[in-house]
């Protein structure tokens, strides 16, 4: 997950194309760490979405709801990928907690892909979330509703959008064409009329 | 516009007489700030950075001697992410317990309340201990066994803005039961963690719509900065940890700005041209590296 062998001055300079100066970039680097006063590691998304993932595995193996087999399935995988890096887009997201945009995130990739959760894990026969994600995620349906319904409206304008470099790297066969997938439209995913019939105890 | 030149060669360290430039020589000239590789470049940037603004207090800093500090690299097995045990649950969830428990002994799952944090040995020798936030998620052993280092980064997870730090939240010590239950290092180990939390909360972290405040910048800038780091990533087939932490990191650092008072040690205002300086800078100079000692291993 990590790199091997960082860069160097020199290769910032070559990269960029000489247009930013060896100092330039030095003096960035000063401001940078400055002001961040060396906190130079921070929490993602990406800090957890694997462990999400795994609670999506277990809460929805074997269920018959689910297509491909088992839920960690590489293209549910590539879907959670293209979706968390699709979520960095919206400026609304900015401010909002990075686990919140994950649960989103495993949400939206759930329904789109179709995967629903046992039925003993106590959900309704529509639900994507189940019990165990709620206890692993900590956020229950209520209040992934928005973040879920900001992140939709992204997804569905991925394609059209003029600077679509995400659309067009995950519609490759590397990772399994995930962005051309049906998109959910709004009424498909009735967030009032689940919340309504679900009752987690 | 900044001049095209390259390079001034004599940037580069001279090594006598010799045409070919090594790959030692190359390392010699990286940049500073990877704080999880090179300690002594670190500590470089932190003699530069103390030099240039006098008023910053930078973490590898004696304050008595004031000299920098050798800083310890994190091994790379604190980020082999092994999560703990992820189970099916049962019929029943248990609800989440009002007050901090009281466990006789570390058991396997234990949900915490909202703003509880608690703090763990990390299990690299020599490091400082970490605390462990909570955030209203289950917490288990093998949490705090496997991710060590990694959960003090979900320290920012847990401080939201009416949650500045553990004696306002509590009124009192909340570790106090687990210390005595002993799962949790003594308080003299916890000192330096609630100082250095306390310049966490110096920092203006509100990042609610703050390209407001970036008089050159607006939103269209950043969806296109974005759109063109989601190509060099894909490009230089770096890791997403990388792209996630590199934009993360670009709103927070965007982000320290007050109002139009000038430049001062908390705002960073930027330039339109020099945004996509900032963007190579942060993408290519944060992302954490593995030790290379791992990747030298071959027969021969």
């Amino acid at each position: 997950m990590e790199e091997v062998e960082p860069p160097c001055v020199d290769d910032f300079v070559y990269i960029s194309d000489n247009i930013y100066t060896a100092g330039q970039i030095r003096g960035i680097e000063l401001d940078v760490v400055t002001t961040l006063k060396f906190r130079l590691n921070h929490v993602t998304p990406y800090s957890f979405v694997h462990e999400y993932l795994l609670a999506s595995e277990q809460s929805s193996r074997g269920s018959s709801g689910f297509p491909f087999g088992p839920a960690f399935h590489p293209i549910m995988r590539h879907m959670v990928d293209y979706l968390m890096e699709l979520s960095r887009f919206p400026h609304e997201f900015v401010d909002v907690k990075p686990s919140l945009i994950a649960a989103a995130v495993i949400f939206l990739a759930r329904a789109t892909l179709g995967i629903r959760g046992k039925a003993d894990d106590g959900v309704h026969e529509k639900g994507y979330w189940t019990k165990t994600l709620q206890f692993y995620t900590g956020y229950s349906v209520e209040e992934l509703k928005d973040t879920v319904l900001i992140l939709l409206t992204y997804h569905q304008s991925a394609e059209e959008e003029s600077l679509n470099a995400i659309y067009k790297k995950f519609s490759k066969a590397k990772f399994m064409h995930v962005s051309t997938k049906t998109v959910l439209c709004n009424d498909v995913l009735d967030l009032d009329d689940f919340v309504s019939t679900v009752s987690l105890s | 516009m900044p001049p095209r030149t390259r390079t001034n060669s004599s940037d580069k360290p001279k090594r006598g007489g010799d045409a070919i430039q090594e790959p030692s020589a190359k390392r010699h000239t990286r940049t500073s700030a990877r704080i999880v590789v090179e300690s002594k470049t670190v500590a470089t940037a932190a003699v530069f950075a103390t030099q240039k603004y006098p008023d910053t207090e930078s973490p590898f800093q004696d304050s008595s001697s004031g000299k920098i500090q050798a800083i310890t690299p994190l091994s790379s097995a604190n980020y082999n992410r092994t999560p703990g045990p992820i189970r099916r649950l049962q019929h029943q969830v248990a609800a989440p317990p009002t007050g901090i428990p009281l466990p006789a002994q570390v058991p396997n799952i234990f949900h915490f309340p909202k703003h509880a944090y608690v703090a763990c040995q990390c299990n690299q020798a020599g490091a400082k201990a970490p605390i462990v936030p909570c955030a209203g998620r289950c917490i288990s052993a093998d949490h705090i066994h496997n991710y060590g280092w990694e959960y003090k980064v979900l320290l920012k997870e847990a401080e939201n803005r009416e949650f500045d730090s553990p004696q306002k939240a509590y009124g009192k010590d909340p570790l106090e039961p687990l210390v005595s239950s002993g799962i949790v290092p003594k308080p003299a180990l916890r000192t330096r963690e609630q100082s250095e939390w306390a310049s966490y909360d110096s920092i203006n972290w509100d990042t609610h719509e703050y390209m407001d405040r970036q008089p050159d910048l607006n939103i269209k800038m950043r969806v296109i900065l974005i759109d063109w780091i989601v190509e060099l990533v894909e490009e230089y087939t770096l890791s997403e940890y990388t792209y996630h932490l590199a934009i993360t990191l670009i709103d927070k650092v965007l982000a320290c700005t007050t109002s139009d008072l000038g430049r001062t040690d908390a705002n960073f205002f930027v330039a339109r041209e020099m945004l996509q300086c900032l963007g190579w800078y942060v993408l290519l100079c944060f992302l954490p590296v593995w030790n290379s000692f791992f990747s030298s291993i071959r027969s021969g």
